[in-house]
């Protein structure tokens, strides 16, 4: 469904419509409208629409056929919507390179019309039959325009003042709240169901047993229960006044203790979720992927405790470094299938899962260990770890008497730091700062750095920022630490990379190592190799935070499982 | 007519090869073997939809540096010496960044449509549009989770013919058929406004004939992959792929 917003007035609002999805952009030069712009705001509302990569249509009502020329140059427009009769008729003399929205009614059409290339806009009236791809428009809002998609079948939609605060100004919040409404299974440009056909029914299975079973009192009651009766939740937050010294003592330090949960890690939240919802969808085997080790350990425990069987898939280099994980994913009862294909890491075990489902899905589950994959994933795992900010939220502001000024999370699949970031998205003076695994420098495959070294693309089911090459195959990544070591990253952080709310950067090996180093000896916490990447950056970067100021740092994992690959590969004797 | 039409005006014999995995002298054998649909892959470094014969193909062939470039290329050759329909296969991610231009080159150099596997008709609906602009047909997959709702949208938003998946799971040669397959691929053909081509797992002469029996098209793929594999000569994959697609009855 194609989205177009007309009438935009200023191009800050033009270009958040843009990376939020909208995929036309329509300006108004008339003076019979109050959403008219002159021509130099209009250049800037343009080059902000194409920035956010949304194309831009040229409205015209009653122009004059030499002043619409002159807008169109001016502008660049490959786009134009004509309204009246006067502007219509000059259909037949225009560019015929320009792409035509033309607004119908019981006249017959130009016979210039291609419909290999415009679009017809029916407003206020029933579309007629017609080879055109056509919008519908006339006072569209949230309410009423699923119903209005359902009678009339449109390639698109037209939006202007269903989503105005007042008349002519846009309301940014409408805009994103109306493009969610209709596209669910995006984040802006990101997300979506990248997926073979046989798996689109079970998705859609999941999906509608997410909304109807998860979304209940009782499972919510149920799943609580168990996060604190069973994972010890809420989990600590503990300032580190030591660690905090001695990297300078400029900030305070709070940590939100993850590692301090059942199996040592976030991943336990969604795992339980998903097992839960599982077992309640009649499902009796769980599928699961798993990098560090943490999610497969997680799943392996929550599939003891229902009473599921349980498969993993890990990537063969992956079972080599993070050898206790296995033996406890063994010991738990559950399968581990060591994937040797491709690079042998996280990305292959996934792929390893996706082909399982698409053999078992009626019987099993593939409990996705990130707020990854296709839709509902990302969305159902960003649900689930979302206890983490709350959680965090909360004891905050009860410690310090205000929200810190930061928040920072390492970011693999970026389960824990959707998990985090969610509470404070709204909260626009709380800076978010995502932490990428940086390998050993900069250079595509020396990382894992989607956001510095990636392109926008589409793997295990979503779009979202890849490491890829030109012709779209998918690079190996590198990082010290198994969990933060995959081409991908959750559709969400793509899009909130986009519109600026988190900022995203990364931690070299060797960053994460000291600052494994400098927790363990001031505070006596062995931090994940995972979650060592967001405390490096703050150690890197503690001249970029105010003095007196506070810092929440999710130390999503505890590093037990990481001590036997340091031993092997000699790491561990130079920090001792 | 299309080649398409044409190839399914007889039963369409439908064989798959991934670009870049052997000499491209491999695909002429099939055609000569009495394939009249060549199903040409383009290699995926992630190919989640495939089993293990075609996934070791495209690491072949990217191992032997195989770009879309090269994958042009080889339809190009291929056209230039055979009027069988060519349908390109892939997956989204390698077209998704250049797709119009892509498919601007793929007709240029002589294919006839696209089955883009992780696409499905929720997010293709660009991909339809360009096609239908460009003269490609878009190959549309049915899978055993369709429900005849979804068969009858499929077939709408696909165009040539509906390609039947018959198993769940992915690519590779199985021993059997389903044991409901004829009544699947008759409830199929009930729903679909297209032609219907039924694969996954055909890897034998007696598998073809059942499905010849009842669909309009037969695929075989990972079991010429695998003769691929095995290094075998053009003149042997062209004696084996005769003796898979050699129909018994008289065709329809």
């Amino acid at each position: 469904m194609l989205i177009k917003i007309c009438g935009l007035t200023n191009p800050t609002t033009a270009k958040q419509a843009a990376i939020n999805g909208a995929d036309y952009v329509g300006l108004l030069f008339s003076n019979v409208s109050p959403r008219q712009v002159s021509i130099d705001n209009a250049v800037a509302i343009a080059d902000a629409t194409r920035c956010g990569g949304a194309e831009v249509v040229g409205i015209f009502v009653d122009e004059e056929f030499d002043e619409m020329l002159e807008i169109i140059k001016r502008l660049n427009i490959q786009v134009v919507q004509l309204h009246r009769d006067k502007v219509r008729s000059y259909c037949t003399k225009l560019d015929p390179k320009l792409q035509i929205i033309y607004v119908a009614d019981d006249k017959p059409l130009p016979t210039n019309l291609d419909p290999k290339r415009d679009f017809l806009l029916f407003e206020n009236m029933v579309p007629f039959k017609t080879q055109f791809r056509y919008f519908i428009a006339g006072a569209l809002d949230i309410t009423n325009v699923q119903e209005k998609i359902n009678t009339y079948h449109p390639d698109g939609v037209d939006l202007s003042s269903g989503v105005e605060s007042s008349l002519g100004v846009k309301d940014i919040k409408k805009v994103t709240d109306f493009i969610r409404h209709i596209r669910p299974e995006r984040y802006g440009r990101f997300g979506g169901r990248y997926v073979p056909e046989l798996l689109i029914p079970p998705l859609f299975e999941l999906e509608k047993a997410y909304a109807t079973i998860a979304k209940t009192d009782i499972f919510k009651q149920e799943l609580n229960s168990i996060l604190k009766n069973y994972t010890g939740r809420p989990t600590a937050l503990t300032e580190v006044k030591n660690f905090a010294n001695s990297i300078g003592g400029k900030v305070r330090v709070f940590l939100k203790r993850e590692d301090l949960l059942h199996t040592g890690a976030h991943k336990i939240n969604n795992s339980l979720g998903q097992c839960l919802l599982a077992k309640k969808m009649g499902k009796t085997r769980i599928i699961g992927e798993t990098g560090a080790g943490q999610h497969g350990v997680a799943t392996a425990t929550a599939c003891a405790m229902f009473g599921l069987e349980c498969v993993i898939y890990m990537g063969q280099v992956d079972i080599e470094r993070q050898a206790p994980n296995v033996t406890k994913m063994r010991l738990l009862g559950a399968k581990v299938v060591s994937v040797t294909s491709g690079s042998a890491t996280l990305k292959d075990a996934v792929n390893e899962a996706l082909r399982d489902w698409a053999e078992s899905y009626e019987s099993s589950h593939y409990c996705l260990g990130s707020a990854l994959g296709p839709h509902p994933f990302p969305k159902m795992v960003a649900d689930f770890q979302s206890v983490i900010g709350n959680e965090a939220k909360k004891q905050f502001f009860d410690t310090v008497g205000a929200n810190p000024y930061a928040v920072i999370a390492c970011v693999g699949g970026g389960s824990n730091s959707i998990g985090i970031f969610g509470a404070y998205l709204d909260d626009l003076d709380v800076a978010l700062i995502g932490v990428e695994a940086g390998g050993t420098g900069r250079g595509l495959g020396n990382n894992a750095a989607r956001f510095s070294e990636g392109t926008p693309g589409v793997l295990h089911g979503s779009r979202s920022y890849l490491l890829q090459t030109k012709d779209g195959q998918i690079v190996d990544t590198y990082s010290i630490s198994a969990g933060l070591d995959y081409a991908a990253v959750g559709p969400q952080h793509a899009n909130l990379f986009e519109i600026g709310r988190v900022k995203y950067d990364m931690a070299t090996d060797k960053e994460a190592l000291n600052a494994f180093r400098i927790l363990m000896r001031t505070e006596g916490i062995i931090p994940a190799l995972e979650s060592s990447h967001a405390l490096g950056y703050l150690i890197s970067h503690i001249d970029d935070f105010p003095d007196g100021s506070s810092v929440l740092v999710n130390l999503s994992g505890r590093g037990d499982k990481d001590l036997p690959s340091l031993i092997s590969s000699g790491v561990l004797e130079c920090l001792v | 007519m299309s080649r398409i039409d044409k190839a399914f005006a007889l039963k369409a014999k439908i064989a798959y090869l991934t670009a870049g995995d052997g000499d491209s002298d491999y695909f002429m054998a099939l055609v000569r073997a009495g394939a009249n649909v060549l199903e040409i892959g383009i290699p995926f470094s992630d190919p989640v939809a495939d089993g293990l014969s075609i996934q070791l193909a495209m690491e072949r062939s990217l191992k032997n540096g195989t770009s879309i470039a090269k994958v042009l290329e080889i339809v190009r050759e291929i056209r230039a010496q055979t009027d069988v329909a060519i349908i390109l296969f892939t997956y989204f991610n390698p077209i998704q960044n250049n797709l119009e231009k892509f498919l601007h080159e793929a007709k240029e150099a002589g294919a006839d449509g696209i089955l883009v596997v992780d696409l499905p008709f929720e997010e293709g609906a660009q991909l339809r549009f360009l096609c239908d602009n460009i003269g490609l047909a878009q190959i549309a997959v049915s899978a055993p989770s369709s429900s005849p709702e979804r068969i009858e949208q499929l077939s709408t938003y696909g165009s040539g013919f509906l390609y039947y998946a018959c198993r769940k799971g992915t690519t590779g040669t199985k021993d059997e058929l389903p044991e409901d397959i004829v009544s699947r691929i008759n409830e199929v053909k009930k729903h679909s406004k297209l032609p219907v081509a039924v694969g996954f797992g055909v890897s034998n002469n007696n598998m073809v004939n059942k499905i010849l029996e009842v669909a309009d098209g037969c695929v075989i793929g990972s079991y010429f992959v695998n003769q691929v594999a095995k290094n075998v000569t053009s003149s042997e994959l062209e004696q084996l792929a005769k003796e898979v697609f050699h129909v018994n009855t008289v065709e329809g």
